[in-house]
């Protein structure tokens, strides 16, 4: 149960924190892509989401090590207690929705228009439409996201937690892309110097030490995948 | 009928509760959340029986409807109206597309509701009766709807008015007899169930007790077959009133519901961390220090009122603990808060009943009980992750009670020797801390001990804290009757009023 439980070394120094959140409609498997990424695991018997979640991984991203703390909270978000606090420091955000219901892809302008609202308007977001090994169910073209995708200028990817498709590129992606824009800045206190003071900072849960993308920064369009 | 020896004196003589009162917990649930009476006559429990179910059905009736299977000339006369492309949203089929949008909804989380007791909850017989009774009680609240969480409010209700009926099986199995027809059945029979929680007797063992359920499954009775009060037939009418009841709160100041609204829920957790900062100060102090927000955690402790920390057996202990606590506001119970006082109860939020104080400290327990795992670490992650994924496995769910109990016990004791409450920083800001009066009020306490016995202010500090005290007096009885809170209901509530805006007023004074 410890984060990245042997998926990374709880106790390596630790140069980036990056706080990413999961939103999107109720079961379309955000707390499964979730587990997929943080434990590589995928449970069959899963329950609602209440309230917030969160899991960590610690990755190596060119040669500095990188912990995202991805937070995750209940699809049924009309009623969130916890708004800004979800949103607070978020650096990155995954907008997920379940290809074989076509709903759950028409409330994404709903989700981007919260996101805008509450987070951080450099966040960097990436659309998810999750559930491609259902491709005998589907109800969402790929084109049709991927057109989505590149008018919002968000990065786009279709994944499966159930067979572990694309969920660790989809979060590579994200934390990529985050971190060369952070890379790009000068940064206002050294990763390392955060960890030579006993490390007492460097999961906050606030993400304050993350400096946060300036406002120069451009999603780049081309980047957008897709997975078939 | 005379008094039981056993009564009050031993509760624990046979190790907790006792078989019987074990075995049917659905019963004393019920009686706990106010669908039926504590006391009362067989008839009386019949009648009540009865009458909630009968609510239910009549609700059922009126908005489960099928426009397919609607009587003809009846409903449907108007064709222009009720037709399945009715842009109309009154009409028949626009309820019945809407009732069927929700249904999706519901199922989505009740296709994942307690998977690992599957071959129970997940059975279709099972499943209807859950989808129909949050259907009806989503129709009947539209303002609120479904959220996500609910489901596993009702869920366990359902499962032990399940286990009751099982329970009764296996006792009529064994003692068929008893329970041939019984028409010498006594109507006068006075229930008491104070002695049906304390008897050591197994099912059967006692006639009393034998005849205790013989008549609590009997149905020539009042009312006839609705009026058996343990029915497998009538599960569904009676977990959805026991549902009801423990989201509405039938009035008092703990209502599942507000935990599922923003404002409401985010001062509950904040009433968690009050009652923490007065249980152990360095480690409210440390979690505030990490940044870790109560509601971080405590949103989902509450909302399921600890459903997902506990495996079932577990929660149905904390549970039956929870429930035996009523749920009558201090301030009500002392007829303080009169009609049109709202305001004054709203502020007083979850501590301010019993049940909600238990709940609260019962968070407090938890938290507690990983105090030496969240002090050592200064990562706010890690410490999160500690409460996040509350160790349920490895835990002694007694302990966590007993704690809440003696934390209970205390506050609730300061309460009553309202005296003592002068002797020390501490008892005072339990005090506080239990009756939920606000930051201010207790900051302003503080201050006001340094200048006790002089001023006038003294005296109204000195007054509120035996205003408090008749309070929990009366709540501590346990039978409190209507002329009992008339006798403490004799301050004026603008008194009350008056006295918190000279509070209020004196804080901001002595601040500046």
């Amino acid at each position: 149960m410890a984060s990245g439980g042997g998926y990374g070394d709880a106790s390596q120094k630790v140069d980036y924190v990056f706080k990413v959140v999961l939103i999107g409609d109720s079961a379309v498997g955000k707390s499964q892509i979730l587990s997929r990424f943080a434990r590589n695991e995928f449970t069959l018997d899963s329950k609602a989401t209440i309230g917030v979640e969160f899991q960590t991984r610690t990755m190596v991203i060119q040669h500095k090590t990188v912990k995202a703390q991805i937070w995750d909270t209940a699809g049924q978000e009309r009623y969130r207690a916890v708004t800004s606090a979800y949103y607070r420091g978020a650096v990155g955000a995954m907008l997920v929705y379940d290809i074989t219901k076509r709903q759950t892809f028409d409330h994404i302008p709903r989700w981007l228009e919260e996101l805008r609202g509450h987070a951080d308007k450099n966040i960097v977001i990436i659309l998810i439409g999750n559930k491609s090994d259902l491709e005998d169910q589907r109800a969402v073209p790929t084109e049709d996201a991927k057109e989505f995708a590149q008018q919002e200028g968000l990065f786009f990817l279709e994944t499966s937690a159930l067979q572990a498709t694309n969920v660790e590129e989809a979060f590579l992606t994200v934390l990529t892309e985050i971190f060369n824009i952070v890379n790009k800045k000068t940064l206002v206190a050294g990763g390392e110097d955060e960890q030579a003071n006993g490390g007492g900072n460097t999961a906050s849960l606030t993400g304050k030490k993350i400096v946060v993308p300036g406002p120069g920064q451009v999603i780049p369009e081309k980047r957008v995948c897709c997975s078939s | 009928m005379a008094a039981d020896p056993t009564d009050a004196s031993m509760p624990d003589a046979c190790s907790g509760f006792s078989s019987l009162y074990r075995n049917l917990r659905g019963l004393k649930w019920r009686i706990d959340l106010g669908i039926l009476p504590s006391s009362a006559s067989i008839d009386d429990l019949r009648r009540a029986t009865a009458d909630s179910r009968r609510r239910y059905a009549s609700s059922r009736r009126k908005l489960l409807i099928d426009p397919r299977l609607a009587k003809d000339g009846i409903n449907s006369a108007d064709l222009t109206m009720d037709n399945p492309l009715s842009q109309n949203p009154g009409s028949m089929w626009g309820q019945f597309f809407r009732n069927a949008e929700l249904e999706r909804t519901l199922d989505q989380d009740l296709m994942r509701l307690y998977p690992e007791r599957g071959s129970y909850f997940q059975t279709s017989g099972c499943q209807g009766m859950l989808r129909r009774i949050l259907l009806l009680w989503c129709l009947g609240h539209v303002d609120f709807g479904y959220r996500q969480g609910m489901h596993e409010l009702l869920a366990p209700l359902l499962y032990v008015l399940q286990t009751d009926v099982e329970r009764l099986f296996e006792v009529r199995k064994a003692y068929e007899d008893h329970f041939a027809d019984e028409f010498e059945n006594d109507p006068t029979y006075k229930f008491d169930l104070k002695k049906f929680g304390n008897s050591c007797a197994t099912p059967g063992s006692d006639p009393e007790i034998l005849q205790m359920m013989v008549s609590l499954t009997d149905a020539y009775g009042a009312e006839g077959e609705l009026g058996v009060v343990l029915s497998d037939k009538f599960m569904e009418h009676d977990a959805y009133s026991m549902f009801d009841a423990l989201l509405s709160g039938s009035g008092g100041p703990v209502s599942m519901t507000e935990l599922f609204d923003p404002s409401p829920s985010i001062k509950a957790c904040g009433a968690i961390y009050r009652l923490l900062s007065v249980a152990d100060a360095s480690l409210y102090g440390h979690l505030v220090e990490l940044g870790i927000e109560p509601q971080y955690f405590g949103l989902r402790w509450l909302r399921v009122l600890f459903g997902r920390e506990f495996d079932l057996e577990d929660l149905l202990i904390i549970w039956d603990e929870i429930f035996s606590h009523q749920n009558v506001s201090f301030y009500r119970a002392a007829a303080i808060v009169e009609e049109g006082e709202e305001e004054e109860e709203e502020e007083e939020g979850i501590s301010g009943s019993p049940r909600g104080l238990f709940i609260c400290f019962f968070a407090v327990s938890m938290i507690l009980n990983l105090r030496s795992q969240l002090l050592s670490t200064e990562i706010p992650t890690a410490a999160l992750q500690r409460l996040l994924n509350y160790p349920s496995s490895d835990i002694k769910i007694e302990r966590l009670l007993e704690k809440a109990k003696s934390m209970m016990a205390a506050a609730t004791s300061q309460l009553r020797s309202g005296g003592s409450a002068s002797e020390g920083t501490t008892p005072v800001k339990v005090v506080a801390a239990a009756a939920g009066v606000s930051y201010w009020e207790e900051k302003w306490r503080e201050k006001q001990k340094e200048k006790e016995n002089t001023t006038m202010r003294s005296m109204k500090g000195w007054s509120q804290r035996v205003l408090r005290l008749q309070l929990s007096r009366t709540i501590s009885d346990p039978s409190p009757s209507r002329t009992d809170d008339e006798r403490v209901g004799i301050r004026e509530p603008s008194v009350r009023r008056s006295l918190l805006k000279d509070l209020e007023q004196q804080l901001d004074d002595d601040e500046e």
